[in-house]
């Protein structure tokens, strides 16, 4: 980890640690064989904020998942610090878009499960590190709430340190803000990144919205209708990218002329179909 | 929002009023009912010779007496015995037979129609056959409560476990999570209200069950004890004992009632 990293983006020199190598998905629909990611490759550095997007049926959700190991490949290999991957694994954690949470524990019972899972028996201890999450997160008034009691951005918030809390290397985000509000949004962008740059986690984030992905990103894949990662944009904005540094010009312009590029490239990439993405 | 109004804008004596309100339906419903019962009895409903022995006052003084020469006790002592001993062991079975079966979409078909067959069939009808298996006495009779008891507890516990979101698994799944821990954590967790509601639905037709089966040669339970004073002439302990069924009935009601509001999640 250089300084020059969080400036930076994604440089050459960076070592690589997930490596994908011509990964395609095929699913069979209504007996036809279709593929939906397409010839994937793809090489992530250790604690880079990989953003994908690209319009509806790309197969973005589909390759976060293959990298979660929920699917195989149909050809190609995926690699996490050189091995190949063999179904999900506690190095590599998943924030779905729906919520997750079990409803017949509390929130602090939801963030202590994954401790649970890893055998920690040490019930002060795991309250402990439980606790550290939840406060990291912006949770700690509401431990003893079930998730029947939580609003929509509370119970991301539960879902990202129930994940948080097992420590995994590389956190997978399928559309975690998606269908929330736009101030709980800026705030939840705030703590992502806060949490990245002090847990140094490498994080995939799919996205349809390409505010967060210039904003979140060091780097920006964009996915076009065939299944296929079109272009890869650095994204060499200073950080932090939030507050008064938004409020520069010179920042404000390259904003937006980045994300004018990702945009011509999300529509190039969408065909004939509908794009979702302004 | 209406409901929140109304009871912002009641007092305190208000809301004490409108719960003894509420309550004393219940309360009035039960007096109704001995009124029709007592009226029943004077009308002659029961048969000109008999219904005196029938009137509620009548099996209230034989409950008295019954209380006192211990012949309730002596009677729902092994009643309640054979219902929880046959519970005990539908519970061991059904539990992870229908955890297993929720769980896994073949055996639940494998299974189907055996089980909903089986289960449309009353335990009586099996009361030659477990005669011829295990005798004459107790273990005839536990064995048809046993008989009665799996197919609630076995199906409402296969749903439950079905009905276990696939995200959480996946979630477990990515937390690292073993078979094991999924199972301990999530299935079982998860499926608890449903197996509640099965263990409801089988006190209830066991306890049903019980009096014909204790009907079928052994010593004592309340079943026996209906036939015993049947016997005897006694028509006034006969509907105390109907009483004494109906009350051990509810209390077992209450109690699973109970568990299911303790131990229930909502989504």
């Amino acid at each position: 980890m250089t300084e020059g990293r969080r400036n930076g983006g994604f440089w050459a020199g960076a070592e690589t640690f997930i490596t994908l190598k011509g990964v395609s998905k095929n699913f069979k629909k209504n007996g036809k064989e279709i593929t939906v990611v397409n010839d994937c490759n793809l090489d992530i550095a250790e604690n880079e904020f990989l953003v994908i997007v690209g319009p509806t049926g790309s197969g973005k959700s589909t390759l976060l998942k293959l990298i979660a190991g929920f699917e195989a490949p149909t050809t190609g290999e995926i690699r996490v610090g050189g091995d190949i991957i063999k179904g999900p694994g506690a190095d590599r954690g998943m924030i779905f878009q729906e919520y997750a949470l079990l409803p017949w524990r509390n929130v602090l019972k939801n963030v202590e499960l994954g401790l649970e899972f890893k055998g920690s028996k040490n019930e002060a201890e795991n309250r402990k590190l439980a606790m550290k999450y939840i406060d990291m997160v912006g949770l700690s008034y509401a431990v003893n709430k079930y998730p029947v009691e939580l609003s929509g951005g509370m119970k991301r918030r539960a879902s990202l340190a129930m994940i948080l809390v097992t420590k995994p290397k590389i956190l997978l985000m399928d559309g975690p803000f998606n269908a929330l509000d736009s101030k709980t949004k800026m705030t939840l962008h705030t703590e992502i990144t806060r949490i990245w740059e002090h847990e140094h986690n490498t994080i995939i984030f799919v996205t349809s919205e390409l505010d967060e992905a210039v904003k979140l990103s060091d780097r920006i894949a964009v996915m076009n209708r065939a299944g296929r990662i079109a272009k890869i944009f650095n994204n060499d904005l200073p950080r932090p990218r939030t507050g008064k540094a938004a409020l520069d010009t010179d920042f404000h312009n390259r904003f937006i002329k980045l994300r004018e590029e990702v945009l011509n490239e999300v529509k190039a990439g969408a065909g004939q179909a509908v794009c979702e993405y302004r | 929002m209406a409901d929140q109004i109304e009871k912002k804008q009641q007092s305190g004596v208000g809301k004490i009023g409108a719960f003894l309100m509420g309550r004393s339906y219940y309360v009035l419903g039960v007096l109704l009912f001995l009124v029709v019962w007592q009226a029943a009895s004077m009308l002659k409903l029961f048969g000109n010779d008999f219904s005196e022995a029938f009137s509620p006052w009548a099996a209230a003084l034989a409950l008295v007496e019954m209380a006192q020469n211990g012949d309730i006790v002596r009677h729902a002592i092994p009643s309640l015995r054979r219902v929880l001993v046959s519970l005990a062991f539908a519970i061991l079975v059904a539990l992870p037979v229908g955890v297993l079966v929720g769980y896994f979409k073949r055996l639940e078909q494998l299974t189907y129609v055996v089980f909903q067959f089986m289960r449309m069939i009353s335990p009586l009808a099996w009361m030659p056959i477990a005669i011829i298996m295990f005798g004459v006495g107790d273990l005839s009779v536990t064995f048809l409560l046993w008989l009665v008891a799996i197919w609630p507890l076995i199906l409402n516990t296969a749903h439950g476990a079905g009905r276990v979101s696939p995200l959480w698994l996946n979630m477990a799944k990515t937390m690292g999570a073993m078979d094991a821990g999924i199972l301990r954590k999530i299935i079982i967790p998860a499926a608890i209200p449903d197996m509640l509601t099965g263990l409801r639905l089988a006190v209830g037709v066991s306890w049903i069950i019980l009096v014909p089966a204790e009907m079928l040669g052994v010593p004592d339970g309340l079943g026996y004890f209906i036939l015993d004073t049947r016997d005897r002439f006694r028509y006034d302990q006969l509907m105390a004992t109907i009483v004494v069924i109906g009350a051990i009935g509810y209390l077992l009601d209450s109690i699973n009632r109970w568990l299911i509001s303790k131990y229930s999640w909502k989504i």
